[in-house]
């Protein structure tokens, strides 16, 4: 199969997935517009909105697949998607977060409240609804990464695939050998304050060094290679506390074989495998979960194997991607 | 002081090799060139049309892609960049079929500006062999920019040095300029400058570096307007562009193109942006590109 990612790269994931695809023996491309300190390697083609759309009229001849990512296409209007139906080619929308993140709906749902959820970096719920009654009218598949977006699209489309976030197993591990530090490191790497609740976490961690010795990593603006780094000298990484389900930052966490706090949600964890080791804590509860694993090392310890044993049987790239090559196969 | 519409210099933009979308491969022939060098007047007489030629790469009979995005697709590799290479100076086609134009038409002089294939940053095997060169590596990629500039110059002073066509100089081979380009674009760029050889870029009108484009060692720019009648681009931007290339003293883009975002009428906006900015500005400088190889304006 020939496959276009498009338009931007999304933590990593696109070009893992383009990697992954290409050892299965598909022809894998992906197109990048975002440009930030996050710098991404190359495998990813890095480009603007003008000069991919200048391709369009090949790209729509070359691929068979359309892989589109967060909600985005080529033209604001958002037809190019149906001009590449149109010309007989498969098309997927994949979900990633603020593209479907309904503000209302986050907040409270048939099963859930959440009071912690920041969607202040979400589209406007109009917006949102717009866009998933465009694309459900035309596409009859979106791909989320998890529960929580799942609940998101399922009212919208004919069929939703959750395709967990892909990670190179290989590459991201634990080290070989760890001297333990003379103090715990805690890291936390957000790239939205408000989303990833960095004020209550910074607050919190402040009040709990003054109770017990160990030090905190605030990453920012870092690129993607500089924050893996850092994660892999940390004992405890801290994801999110407001959003409800575990993201990239947890996953590579896990992937390292570190302890990772992480709010979920109580239904989204309920549909989790069961033997998640991510601790679940909110801003209500933090204080005491962080405290109780600073002061634990075999805990820790303990959490972090689980945590790379988890992540190798739900988030290993060469899994995800035969998964995805099984959602293609239904388009 | 006004600049003439006849002053502006106009090169044209051709494909060449292979195009799998068009299912078909431009060889390029002295009958095909004819009518884009001379045209006639009612009265019979003939003059010049085009003196100036951009031959484009699009694939090798391999179906490997030369330049933009496509090199990302499945990239050219050293054989398919030779390919290119011999390409250009083979007999009764190309630039071989346009010097013979233009010596049966006694046109004196013929431009020629050649857009090199493009290296794809990233993990793309450029040769194997006891020293394999891969793009991943910034020298490699210079190394084969290098290697394959100084061939073309070494065999067009064999070939065509006692024919009217001239190697003006080469044409980088991508519309945009990522990060991981810019240090190859400004040393091979300043290299083809040592050489006394034109270096230009095609690029978008808000392609991310475009008002960097001397500090990267090109000589000339020429913007394209992302206009085509059937995007999400208005023809504000076509004007937009035009006053901007003339402001900045680059040249534009000028597209007749075919297709599902083509409509039937940007062309003659296009012209009539041209007609516009080359009579109001004395910096401007046109350049025109016809995204299909037919000769449908007259200029």
């Amino acid at each position: 199969m020939k496959i276009l990612h498009l338009p931007l790269e999304v933590g990593g994931q696109i070009a893992e997935l383009c990697l992954q695809l290409r050892a299965l023996g598909h022809q894998a491309v992906g197109y990048n517009w975002r440009h930030n300190y996050l710098k991404y390697d190359n495998t990813l083609l890095h480009s603007d909105a003008y000069e991919m759309l200048n391709t369009l009229e090949t790209a729509i001849t070359y691929f068979d697949i359309f892989h589109y990512h967060t909600g985005y296409t080529l033209f604001k209007d958002k037809t190019d998607i149906e001009r590449v139906i149109h010309a007989g080619k498969k098309v997927v929308m994949h979900h990633r977060g603020n593209d479907v993140r309904i503000p209302s709906r986050a907040v409270k749902g048939q099963h859930y409240f959440n009071p912690y959820v920041y969607t202040g970096d979400s589209l406007p719920e109009q917006q949102i609804l717009s866009n998933l009654s465009y694309f459900s009218k035309h596409l009859n598949t979106a791909i989320v990464q998890d529960y929580e977006l799942y609940d998101y699209a399922a009212d919208y489309y004919r069929n939703v695939h959750i395709l967990p976030r892909p990670i190179n197993i290989e590459r991201i591990r634990p080290q070989e050998t760890t001297a333990p530090h003379d103090l715990p490191i805690v890291v936390h790497a957000p790239t939205s304050r408000a989303f990833k609740g960095t004020e209550d976490i910074i607050r919190i961690t402040e009040k709990l060094r003054r109770e017990i010795p160990f030090h905190f990593i605030l990453l920012e603006k870092v690129p993607r290679e500089t924050t893996l780094s850092c994660m892999r000298e940390a004992d405890i990484i801290v994801d999110q506390i407001n959003c409800g389900m575990y993201g990239n930052v947890s996953v590579e966490g896990m992937a390292l074989g570190k302890t990772v706090v992480c709010y979920l949600r109580p239904d989204i964890k309920a549909r989790l495998p069961k033997e998640i080791p991510i601790v679940s804590a909110n801003r209500d509860t933090l204080y005491d979960e962080l405290k109780r694993l600073l002061l634990d090392e075999d805990l820790r310890r303990r959490l972090g194997k689980q945590g790379r044993l988890y992540a190798e049987a739900w988030h290993d790239a060469k899994v995800v991607a035969k998964q995805l090559i099984s959602i293609y196969e239904t388009l | 002081m006004q600049l003439e519409y006849a002053q502006v210099k106009k090169i044209i933009m051709l494909d060449t090799m292979s195009c799998f979308r068009r299912q078909r491969s431009f060889r390029w022939l002295a009958e095909e060139f004819e009518p884009l060098t001379l045209y006639s007047h009612e009265d019979g007489r003939r003059c010049p049309f085009f003196t100036e030629f951009l031959l484009a790469p699009q694939q090798s009979s391999r179906g490997r892609f030369y330049c933009g995005l496509y090199a990302g697709y499945d990239h050219a590799r050293k054989e398919d960049w030779s390919e290119w290479v011999d390409w250009l100076f083979m007999k009764e086609q190309g630039v071989h079929a346009l010097a013979t134009v233009a010596d049966l038409n006694g046109i004196q002089e013929i431009g020629v500006w050649l857009m090199l294939p493009y290296p794809p940053p990233g993990d793309y095997m450029y040769e194997q062999g006891k020293r394999p060169r891969r793009f991943n590596i910034q020298l490699h990629r210079l190394l084969a920019l290098h290697d394959t500039i100084e061939t073309v110059i070494e065999r067009w002073s064999r070939f065509y040095a006692r024919t009217p066509v001239r190697l003006r100089g080469f044409v980088w081979g991508r519309q945009g300029i990522p990060e991981a380009d810019v240090e190859v674009v400004e040393m091979c760029n300043e290299w083809i400058a040592s050489l006394g050889l034109e270096r230009l870029w095609m690029a978008n009108y808000r392609s991310n570096r475009v008002i960097e484009w001397r500090e990267l060692h090109f000589s000339a720019i020429a913007l394209f307007a992302n206009y085509t009648g059937r995007s999400e681009y208005g023809k504000d931007w076509l004007y937009n562009t035009g006053k901007f290339a003339a402001l900045n003293g680059m040249g534009i883009q000028v597209v007749n193109g075919r297709g599902v975002i083509y409509d039937p009428n940007h062309a003659d906006l296009y012209l009539e942006m041209v007609k516009n900015i080359s009579s109001r500005e004395e910096e401007a400088r046109s350049f025109t590109r016809f995204r299909i190889q037919r000769p449908l304006m007259c200029l």
